[in-house]
């Protein structure tokens, strides 16, 4: 398959995935909800992943951690971190990766976070799991974590229960037992959607600044493209359980070539210029039990040809760094309209 | 914690309509009851009509409705409950008498019960559907389906009379000398049985309630974090999944306690366990209206001193109700 020989996860790369797929059972079925999902992400580089809701962003996340959220099918595909290929790991193996090397933020830090332990104990516990640190310097630990963070009132966050702190002051003590044990790649499904505009820009801000300073590597899952332009530097679109394509930060807002993509963008300028009626695109996520055949937007695609009702293009998309879109009305791999 | 003094106040200030309530109830039925309380006291025809007008005045029972109340208001709160019908001895020290049986029954139970619930319904969580979870599953919804007279009388055939393992009937061999080692003995031989058919039906419910609770909790978000940040799957249970699933059941687990005691009724008729149940249903039988008052009285109290405690096992371990201090 194209997907899987074309991959040119560079030496420099810190995560390399390929040909990710995973099947979730559930009691309708096997539910599709990733098909050979690839991309990489080098050391002191943010990449964003996006779509709408239900395409399957926080389980690619999900899958890479090796969280999911239901017996599965089937995982397969390759995840590359750190000279090994994750899926083969044993639990073991993977529970020392998972908070010490890779570290992930969610949505919603206030369930995210047990509301019967205070923050202080919560980002021990995870010190703890990693470190063999106790009294003074596991205390220590915490501190930097938090300070990593740049939380203000070390004092006082450590000793509350999630419920006493503001959202914003959450998501950081998220991010503080993330950064604990200094993980090199954070994976952050959509870290701030739950927060308000000031604090969105702030706790963004903050994870563009770990990414330079720590040269760390990033996944920003969002849905929101306007907070991919300020903090990424490229980007990985999704749609039903698909890349469909990718492109540096740039290229991607001046020149998108999938139809899926240049609608999010449409929707996404019409919401800046303050336009009442909310342009989206018109229809729905396909559901993931039965995929559609051939090119999975089809449905909602204005330019939609016959090849499209049979081929799949994104088995001819290429994962290296170059931009590319699965789109039969898109040329040649890898070289776009450039 | 400031709120902790607070919490208490509020409850023992909603619990004072309650005890009026029911004492005004209790005034209710000694009122309405069939029969006159003076001849109920002395026995038909014992006494001269002119002694019965002497005992009745001597009693107030000639006084205003409101005033017979507020008389029997301030005994009340003195801890006077009158005087039994057919033992002749005051009702609160008939009822005191009996409660160590009744604790000692109801205590050993609960704690039990508890125990064993908590711990099935955490065993059957951990792997929803499995045979360890069907089988828990069975045995709690017959434990708690299953009458437990009926229980109680199986128990007996098979264990006291077949087997003659146990003892039969009561709470301690007679003549051993109390406090001795032969006595607590024999007291512990005696409850296993009347223990164990009242533990089956707590245990089955409260591992239900247990099951559902620790599933919701397992489903929380934390869970993901603790698994994504890489902690230990027994710590993510006994840390975090344990807690967070017991907290939203502590309130029915502490409605149990003041519920105990209609559990007693039944399971201490059956195996004659000498405690405030046996003492209840005899005063039915014998229309002893101020030993069942006082037995009223009794679980009302009972039920505000079980909300008290569970409010403050819930303070203890809820930090959201302690407020943003
Ligand atoms: N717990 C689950 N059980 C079954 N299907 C799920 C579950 N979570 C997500 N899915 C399915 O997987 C697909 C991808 O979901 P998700 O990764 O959560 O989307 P996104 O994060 O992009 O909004 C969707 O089709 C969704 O229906
Ligand atoms: S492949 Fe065909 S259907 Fe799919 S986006 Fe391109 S033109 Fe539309
Ligand atoms: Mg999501």
């Amino acid at each position: 398959m194209n997907s899987l020989t074309s991959v040119s996860a560079g030496p420099e790369a810190l995560l390399s995935v390929a040909g990710l797929t995973t099947e979730l059972r559930t009691r309708k079925g096997t539910v599709h909800a990733l098909h050979n999902v690839g991309f990489t992400v080098r050391p002191g580089e943010a990449i964003a992943i996006v779509g709408e809701s239900g395409c399957g962003k926080s389980m690619t996340a999900r899958s890479i951690m090796r969280v999911l959220p239901r017996p599965i099918d089937k995982v397969s595909g390759y995840i590359r971190f750190g000279g090994t290929d994750l899926l083969t790991l044993s639990d073991a193996a993977m529970g020392r990766i998972r908070g010490a090397r890779i570290a992930m933020i969610f949505q919603d830090p206030m369930s995210h976070l047990d509301p019967l332990m205070r923050i202080g104990d919560q980002i021990a516990e995870v010190v703890r799991a990693h470190k063999k640190l106790a009294g003074g310097a596991l205390q220590q630990a915490v501190r930097e974590a938090l300070t990593a963070a740049q939380i203000a009132e070390i004092d006082r966050v450590m000793s509350a229960y999630p419920h006493q702190l503001s959202g914003g002051l959450r998501q950081r003590a998220l991010i503080a037992m993330a950064l604990a044990c200094e993980p090199q790649l954070l994976i952050a499904d959509e870290p701030t959607t739950a927060l308000d505009v000031t604090t969105q820009k702030q706790i963004l801000q903050l994870l563009r600044q770990l990414v330079t300073e720590r040269q760390m590597g990033l996944v920003l899952i969002t849905h929101d493209l306007g907070v991919v332009a300020n903090v990424c530097d490229r980007v990985y679109v999704m749609y039903a359980g698909q890349v469909i394509e990718h492109a540096d930060v740039h290229d991607f807002f001046e020149r998108p070539q999938h139809p899926y993509s240049q609608g999010l963008l449409a929707s996404l300028k019409s919401l800046s210029e303050g336009n009442e009626r909310l342009s989206s695109i018109p229809g729905v996520v396909p559901n993931l039990i039965a995929p559609p055949s051939g090119c999975r937007f089809r449905a909602r695609c204005q330019h939609a040809l016959d090849i499209c009702a049979v081929q799949d293009p994104t088995i001819r998309l290429c994962h290296d760094n170059s931009r590319d879109a699965a789109c039969w009305l898109v040329a040649g791999k890898g070289d776009g309209n450039d | 914690m400031s709120a902790v003094p607070r919490i208490v106040g509020t409850r023992l200030v909603q619990a004072v309509p309650l005890l009026l309530a029911t004492v005004i109830v209790n005034f209710a039925i000694i009122h309405l009851a069939p029969g006159d309380p003076v001849t109920m006291m002395v026995g038909e025809g014992a006494v001269s009509a002119d002694q019965m007008e002497a005992l009745r005045l001597s009693l107030g029972l000639n006084n205003p409705l409101y005033i017979q109340f507020l008389d029997y208001l301030g005994s009340v709160l003195k801890g006077d409950l009158g005087t039994s019908y057919v033992y002749h001895q005051p009702v609160s020290e008939i009822i005191a008498s009996r409660i160590p049986a009744t604790l000692l029954l109801m205590g050993s139970t609960y704690v039990l019960s508890t125990v064993l619930g908590l711990a099935f319904g955490i065993i059957a969580a951990l792997r929803p559907s499995s045979l360890q979870d069907r089988m828990l599953m069975t045995v709690a919804i017959l434990g708690y389906s299953v009458p437990t007279f009926w229980l109680g009388f199986i128990a007996l055939m098979v264990f006291a009379v077949e087997l003659g393992w146990l003892p039969i009937s009561g709470m301690v061999d007679s003549g051993l000398e109390p406090g001795s080692l032969g006595y607590w003995t024999s007291v512990l031989h005696h409850l296993v049985l009347p223990v164990a058919v009242l533990s089956l039906f707590y245990t089955g419910l409260i591992a239900r309630l247990m099951r559902t609770s620790m599933l919701n909790s397992l489903r929380g978000d934390f869970i993901v974090t603790a698994r994504a940040m890489g902690l230990s799957r027994w710590r993510i249970i006994l840390r975090h999944a344990v807690p967070n699933a017991i907290t939203p059941i502590v309130t029915v687990l502490g409605l149990q306690i003041g519920l105990m005691l209609s559990g007693a009724v039944l399971t201490e008729t059956v195996f004659g366990w000498p405690g405030l149940g046996v003492l209840t249903v005899q005063a039915v039988a014998q229309r002893d209206y101020p030993l069942l008052l006082g037995m009223f009285l009794l679980t009302s109290v009972m039920v505000i001193i079980a909300n008290v405690l569970t409010d403050l096992v819930y303070l203890a371990i809820n930090p959201r109700l302690r407020g943003n201090g």
